[in-house]
């Protein structure tokens, strides 16, 4: 009885105690709260990171778009994507690391804008710049995959999120976009200067970010929606695009490590000798006399000659030329999109019949000056190289089809922005790829196989997404605006 | 907490003291053996039909007060044969026990460091004695089980200082821990290796060790397993995995101080049949001449020596051997040739493979083991104080482990009721140059999957000792031989970019008994487990930059260092009574609480962009900003409250209960309470019917339900800081979510058995049958990374495990000069993964490189590898039309358990000279070899060389009838006739390529036979001995001398990454290091 009464007594004191269990299990070195903007900050790092990187487990793009060619390994060239898991890579890169942590930041500025005693049209310029990142990042996701989730993603809830097919996921991507876009007050702040590395809290850029974004989007799904396409062009162009390279959605990286740009690591930190520039970049910078071969581009030991590393297959680190020496600067900046780009567009808009104001060969010519501007090409170089007749709007290779010479030249322009470069290739269709040994030209993917660690942990989504892209999830299948 | 316990036990005592018995006179005597007349100690005295008894002392005599009423006393003894004796009017009662062959029983240490006579045990154990884990010593004794316990699968990893992986009746738990608790004389022991998840998943980083390894074999008396639930309930959830319950060897009453005196010495060398084998007809490069870039010999070209003609110059910077034929007429620049302190500097010469192979680069290993131990003791006080000294050298150069321990153990007998008993161990460990597992900077991967078979590892060996510098055979450039492409000089990574460790660990603990009455005890234990680490890694600047540090980025050079205290301490208060009741019942019971306190941290810095001094390492020597250290610090504390009854009827059946209700911090509130008990009956049929030739016989059933918790910090979601971007702050949602709702994970084990003795016990048969479900699992699930998290913490999921297991001896021969026993153990043990939580179908254990994984799935055992694996038709492989074999994504491609392990020991013993040896063999389960995907594309094994079918040199190309031909059949069904072309590594080799060559190419069956050990000793006879010694024996050991039978080409199969969940995946592997050594035992 005695033993009982102690055994009651031991019992009753431990069972106080639970409050103090409870405090034992939380983390004492990790916030459980931290501000939105360090959370929107992160996400539009990891964006730029999942863009620019080129890391051969994650962004092989610039293979894809065959900018670069590889030495020793060129498993990627040949576009193997299983062995190395690209896709689970690049899909991780943005929900996770990008996406989420945008959606996290929207969420927490809402709990907290009130507190944090911002107006309104802060708090809205501030949604906006989230809306704006996210609506990027799910379009170049929809791009490269044909069906993604979106619905039911970022949602910790849904641990097995249903696929959208990609066209219906841009309808909804226009929708946010609109919205934003109508919430920016260009003469309110947005998040601080601090934390806004993009535009530094100016919320009038956001605007013009968000205008050229629509562009880009309009732009892709020209083919498919020609009419909605000429609407959103429309209304972007009057609201306001990018009208210089001072508008660029850029990301000054920094010197040292773990802010330099993404492909020093592996171009310089990392000191191996994997990336050469591809022949199919260098044979057409030098069929065009292109001034950007030099900056792209360093030539062999003589001094003079440029020879691309054959792509797809291996190749010798001294025997071809090596990428440029611009691209070995930790500092180099990284784009979301740029003034070129949107040029470009435009002069796309214009040969799809969309009044906006100048010609084509206008627009072209801008384009094409702003890339080199960008590259730092002097004027004089440029007006010779917008006199070539094989450059020229009117007489450039393709002729009566812009996409063959729009194609090119973008191609040409997106240089250092991988998934943009192989994106205009299925896009515009141009000709010029190589076709690595032993494939054929019907081996160059259309789209990126969906992850392969989808199968085990979202099976019955992933075999349903097979079906939104039309049954089959291999390289060969185009994506919604891919229609030629 | 420590003064409510003192005030708690102070209650207990003065409770538990008042009742106490009335005693009218004293009988006296002294128990000796019928066998040779020496007095017996610890015999059992009681006076029949009451609880009023005592033990026999160190020389059988006996004290014990009676009451008048008294008539006759009881004396047992287990194994001896019980005498009850009149004692009339005698004051003085002298007796003689005779060995009783039908009582099997022996006394095994069960949970809580409760000894049980076996036979009333309803569940399987199986002890092993201290002599067979400290005769052929490893650096962990655990290693020393294999083979010997059955169910108890080992795998040792050949790493240096490596861990052990050791899983008891197969895993339970997705990704929890499936290693057993280690309980040193009632100390819970941590046996955590701290292994980052890099390290374990393939990649850079070393093995740390199991740091059970901690525990010297030189102390250790017994080693008892519990396998089943049933046996471990009383031990709490954690012990689901079966226990290892180590008992210490204490001091003994004794005249005069006794010393013992241990010294042995091991000499170790590589098993050459678990290393890669080199062919010897090409050397470096990717490709033949006739491909792209070579020169016409198949060389790089340059005029070197500037006579205007083109020489032939090795491609330094390709990391494989599908190059150039050897040919000794054609001389050409080798690596050295660009040195200018090389002999062989400016100079071509013959181009043929090395002398020196990387076989060469390894060395003896030498083991040194210095132990010391005094005991002695009285009737009141006993004693034992031990130290030793392990010095060991490993094969490969600058690697070095030295321990040092010290071990007190102490009894002291304060009155007649109280008895306070202490251990204390200090042990410190430091090693230097431990073993880089995996893909990324391990040099066994440097030999087994990228090496040029004409380079000579002395030439670099002296290269580097005699500049001191970088000078590698792997130049980017070859004109420049300091800046490596891919791989470092040999020995500058081995003496360089080194890393070292140091552990400093105390445990012990201290306990009161008191012992009220003669059925009742009452102990109060307090028992510790506390150390501290410091782990640092390098990289000397001028190496080739590799993932490193904080953020893995490819750094040049840097430093890094980890510090980690681990502690746990453990209060129990625990009542046992034992009570007959009239001559055929009786009752064991045990009461108690536990109170458990854990405390982990660990603090993780680097330097970043390099180091700025070189040499110097220390992490304000950082080029960049110091990164933000990874900080972990994490508590838990369980309190737990159990019972136990152990019931017993006429020494014939016996019905064992336990419960025991948990209460832990890693739970959240509401959730943090749980109860399980267990259910044991054991039937001595041979009680009740006598079986010719059969000496016992029992039968055990149990039953058991066992809760569990889960690691702390679990429960809250917290976010992860990164580096800051310039002056942006950055926090990011992490990559693990954790769960406010989890509950306790459960395991339910069935188990049933039967033991036999026969023969006069020269025959020794125990059977046992197992199934145990562990279910409501708390998982860190894997999630589709669209949900915006990688992992989510969630309870689900099942895994079934079923077993039998099967221990047979016998005396061959037995008389009083020879006997010769075998003793033979079998166990196979049945997983399968029922389900998983919130419905997937698959988790993945670990990701490797090669796009293999390790995975439960549902329907599968637990652990099975995926990959790539090849197409099927009609049962035979398809082949492509370029005469390759197709790949197929994501297919079961092996399942790494075996499908049973077993051992036989035989023990031969002539007067003194004992000669005993095991074979332990692991029979089935798979492993993918990462060495071969990669070293057979680089063309290192002798397979990728020589000729093919039709007689001509597979290296060939096609159109001059090369390539290899590879069984099965075309897409058409009709049977492969086309070659693959190995004329290049993108060929029949080819690592590279997702739509044909699959992972399912480079898995094979582990199987093993090994001589795992042999041991003889000769005990000098007494009479040789003088008066000075009281023993000495010599001993010659033996340990992995042969590997008897095995599949995995060039390695062995029991290496690995480390211990873990992550098993039957070789990358890298280290080599088997067969050791033969001599040991002197002196006892004064």
């Amino acid at each position: 009885m005695r033993k009982i009464i102690l055994f009651i007594f031991f019992t009753g004191w431990f069972l106080s105690c639970s409050d103090r269990l409870e405090e034992l299990n939380k983390p004492t070195k990790d916030a459980v709260a931290v501000p939105a903007e360090t959370l929107f900050s992160n996400g539009l790092n990891n964006l730029f990171f999942m863009m620019n990187n080129s890391d051969a487990n994650r962004n092989v793009f610039r293979m894809y778009a065959q900018y670069w060619a590889q030495t020793q390994y060129p498993e990627e060239s040949q576009y193997n994507m299983v062995t190395r898991r690209n896709p689970d890579n690049v899909w991780r890169d943005g929900y996770r690391d990008a996406l989420q942590d945008l959606a996290q930041a929207k969420i927490r500025v809402s709990e907290t804008w009130e507190l944090l005693g911002l107006s309104e049209a802060e708090r809205d310029n501030q949604y906006a710049s989230i809306d704006i990142s996210m609506v990027y990042g799910y379009a170049i996701l929809a791009d490269l995959f044909g069906a993604i989730p979106y619905s039911e993603a970022l949602d910790i809830n849904i641990l097995q999120p249903k696929y959208d097919a990609a066209e219906d996921v841009y309808a909804d991507l226009i929708t946010v976009l609109d919205n934003a876009i109508d919430l920016i007050d260009g003469g309110e702040a947005g998040f601080s200067s601090r934390q806004d590395f993009l535009y530094g809290g100016d919320a009038s850029k956001w605007k013009k970010f968000g205008n050229s974004l629509k562009l880009k989007l309009a732009i892709t799904i020209a083919d498919v929606d020609a009419g909605k396409a000429a609407t959103m062009i429309s209304e972007a162009v009057t609201s306001g695009v990018f009208t210089s390279n001072a508008d660029n959605a850029e990301i000054i990286y920094l010197d040292a490590f773990p802010n330099t740009n993404p492909i020093h690591e592996d171009l310089v930190q990392s000191g191996r000798e994997d990336y050469v520039v591809a022949n199919t970049i260098v044979d057409k910078l030098l069929a065009l006399s292109d001034p950007r071969l030099p900056v792209y581009a360093d030539p062999l030991d003589d001094g003079v000659t440029y020879e691309g590393g054959i792509y797809g297959d291996n190749n010798t680190f001294s025997q071809s030329s090596h990428i440029g020496a611009a691209f070995y600067n930790p500092e180099l900046p990284g784009l979301l999109l740029d003034y070129a780009e949107v040029e470009f567009y435009l002069a796309e808009a214009v040969e799809r019949g969309v009044t906006i104001g100048g010609t084509a060969a206008e627009h072209y010519n801008n384009a094409i000056t702003a890339s080199m501007e960008y590259w730092g090409v002097d004027a004089a170089d440029i007006a010779t190289y917008l006199a070539n007749p094989a450059v020229a709007y009117a007489t450039a290779e393709g002729g009566g089809t812009y996409k063959q010479k729009i194609g090119v030249q973008q191609w040409i322009a997106f240089f250092n922005r991988g998934i943009e470069g192989w994106s205009t290739w299925r896009r515009l269709d141009f000709v010029g790829f190589n076709v690595p040994p032993l494939l054929t030209y019907n081996d160059i993917p259309n789209r990126f196989i969906f992850p392969i660690e989808e199968a085990t942990l979202n099976g019955t989504n992933l075999q349903a997404a097979k079906q939104l892209i039309g049954g089959s999830d291999d390289v060969q299948t185009k994506v919604f605006w891919d229609v030629n | 907490m420590k003064r409510i316990l003192l005030v708690c036990l102070t209650a207990v005592l003065a409770l538990a003291s008042s009742e106490l018995w009335a005693q009218d006179r004293t009988v006296a005597g002294k128990v000796t053996a019928t066998e040779d007349g020496s007095g017996l100690p610890g015999v059992n005295v009681v006076v029949k039909g009451t609880a009023i008894g005592t033990v026999t002392d160190s020389e059988g005599a006996y004290s014990l007060g009676v009451p008048a009423s008294a008539d006759i006393l009881v004396f047992t003894f287990i194994g001896l044969k019980s005498e009850e004796v009149q004692i009339g009017d005698r004051t003085t009662v002298d007796i003689s026990l005779a060995l009783d062959v039908t009582q099997l029983s022996e006394v095994v240490v069960t949970a809580l460091n409760i000894p049980r006579e076996k036979a009333s045990l309803g569940y399987g154990t199986q002890q092993v004695s201290g002599d067979q884990v400290n005769m052929a010593k490893e650096q962990n004794f655990v290693n020393s089980l294999s083979g010997k316990v059955a169910g108890v699968q080992i795998r040792t990893n050949n790493n240096f200082g490596g861990s052990t992986n050791i899983v008891i009746r197969g895993n339970k738990s997705v990704t929890g821990n499936n290693q057993p608790l280690f309980v040193v004389d009632g100390i819970p022991m941590d046996n955590s290796t701290g292994n980052d998840a890099y390290q374990r998943a393939g990649r850079l980083g070393y093995d740390y060790g199991s740091a059970s390894s901690d525990i010297n074999p030189e102390d250790i008396a017994t080693i008892n397993v519990l396998k089943g639930a049933a046996a471990s309930a009383l031990y709490g959830s954690r012990a689901s995995n079966g226990v290892v319950m180590i008992t210490t060897k204490k001091g003994k009453a004794r005249k005069g101080l006794g010393i013992s005196l241990s010294t042995g010495v091991t000499v170790g060398k590589i098993n050459k049949d678990t290393f890669i084998q080199y062919q010897d007809q090409y050397g470096a490069g990717y490709a033949r001449e006739w491909f792209g870039y070579y020169g016409p010999d198949g060389f790089y070209q340059d005029d070197v020596n500037g006579d205007g003609t083109l020489d032939n110059i090795v491609p330094t910077n390709e990391d494989g051997s599908y190059g150039a034929p050897f040919d000794p007429n054609l001389n050409v620049y080798h690596w050295d040739s660009f040195v200018p302190e090389s002999d062989n500097f400016g100079k071509q010469y013959p181009w043929v493979a090395a002398k020196n192979t990387p076989v060469d680069y390894f060395e003896t290993q030498v083991t040194l083991n210095n132990s010391i131990a005094i005991s002695g003791g009285n009737d009141a006080n006993t004693f034992r104080l031990s130290y030793t000294n392990f010095d060991n050298t490993g094969v490969m150069p600058n690697q070095t482990q030295k321990r040092n321990t010290v071990n007190f153990s102490g009894s002291s007998q304060i009155n007649k009721q109280l008895t306070a008993n202490v251990n204390f161990n200090f042990v410190n460990t430091a090693t230097v140059g431990r073993a880089s597992t995996g893909y990324g900077g391990n040099q066994m991967a440097n030999f087994r999957q990228w090496w040029q078979t004409n380079v000579d590892v002395k030439s670099q060996k002296d290269i580097f000792f005699k500049t001191g510098r970088n000078i590698t055979w792997n130049g980017g450039d070859f004109y420049d031989p300091e800046t490596p492409i891919f791989w470092d000089n040999l020995y500058w990574t081995r003496y360089k970019n080194y890393q070292n460790d140091e552990r400093s660990r105390v445990y012990g603990n201290f306990a009161l008994n008191y012992k009220p009455t003669d059925w009742l005890n009452v102990m109060g234990r307090v028992s510790g487990d506390t150390y501290s680490e410091i782990r640092e890694e390098r990289i000397a600047v001028g190496s080739v930059p590799s993932e490193f540090g904080i953020n893995k980025a490819d750094e040049g050079s840097g430093y890094g260092r980890r510090n980690r205290t681990v502690s746990e301490f453990n209060y129990d208060l625990i009542l046992t009574f034992n009570k007959k009741f009239g001559s055929d019942f009786g009752i064991t019971g045990v009461l108690g609480s536990n109170i458990r306190t854990e405390s982990f941290s660990n603090i993780w810095a680097t330097t970043q962009g390099g180091l700025i001094v070189p040499e110097l390492y220390s992490l304000s020597n950082s080029v960049s900003t110091v990164p933000n250290p990874e900080e972990v610090e994490t508590k838990k504390e369980v309190y737990g409250f159990f019972a136990n009854a152990n019931l017993g009827y006429k020494n014939m059946l016996y019905l064992d209960l336990s419960a025991r209700n948990d209460i832990s911090s890693a739970l959240p509130p509401g959730n943090n309470s749980y109860f399980y008990h267990s259910e044991a009956l054991s039937f001595v049929f041979s009680e009740l019917v006598k079986v010719p030739f059969m000496d016992f016989g029992k039968v055990r059933l149990n039953y058991a339900e066992v809760g569990n918790d889960t690691g702390p910090n679990r429960t809250t979601t917290a976010y992860t800081k990164n580096p800051n971007f310039g002056p942006a702050v950055l926090f990011s949602y992490p990559t693990t979510v954790n769960n406010p709702n989890l509950q306790p994970e459960e395991l339910v084990s069935y188990e049933a058995g039967l033991e036999l003795a026969g023969f006069e016990r020269r025959l020794t048969f125990d059977l046992g049958f197992y199934k145990q479900n562990s279910s409501n699992q708390i998982v860190s699930v894997e999630l589709s990374k669209a949900t915006g998290a990688s992992f989510l913490f969630l309870n689900g999921g099942e895994i079934e495990n079923k077993g039998i297991e099967v221990t047979l001896g016998y005396d061959i021969i037995k008389n009083n000069a020879f006997k010769w026993n075998i003793t033979a153990n079998w166990a196979k043990n049945t997983s399968l993964v029922k389900s998983l939580p919130s419905g997937i179908d698959n988790y993945q254990i670990n990701s490797f490189q090669g796009g293999v994984s390790l995975n439960a799935t549902v329907g599968q055992p637990y652990g099975v590898l995926r990959g790539t694996g090849y197409q099927f038709l009609n049962g035979q492989r398809v082949i492509n039309s370029s005469g390759y074999p197709v790949a197929i994504a994501d297919q079961v491609i092996g399942n790494p358990n075996p499908d049973w392990t077993g051992g036989v020991m035989n023990t031969l013993k002539y007067k003194g000279v004992q000669l005993s040896f095991l074979i332990d063999v692991s029979q089935g389960g798979e492993v993918y070899s990462l060495d071969m995907h990669y070293g057979q594309g680089t063309g290192m094994m002798p397979e990728t060389a020589g000729l093919n079918d039709l007689g001509n040199p597979k290296r060939d190309l096609l159109a001059d009838g090369g390539g290899v031909l590879f069984d099965g059949v075309q897409a058409d069904g009709s049977v492969n006739t086309v070659r693959a072309r190995a004329d290049y590594y993108g060929g029949a080799f080819y690592w590279g390529n997702s739509s044909r060559q699959p992972a399912a190419m480079t898995v094979y069956d582990g199987s093993y036979v090994k001589f795992r050990e042999l041991a003889l000793t000769y005990n000098l006879p007494s009479k040789m001995l003088g008066n000075v010694f009281q023993g000495v024996a010599l001993s010659l050991v033996g340990r992995n001398l042969w590997i008897l039978s095995k599949n995995v080409p060039y390695a062995d199969p029991e290496s690995g990454l480390g211990a873990g969940n992550g098993q039957g995946y070789l990358s890298g592997s280290y080599p088997t290091v067969r050791t033969v050594g001599f040991k002197l035992d002196l006892n004064f």
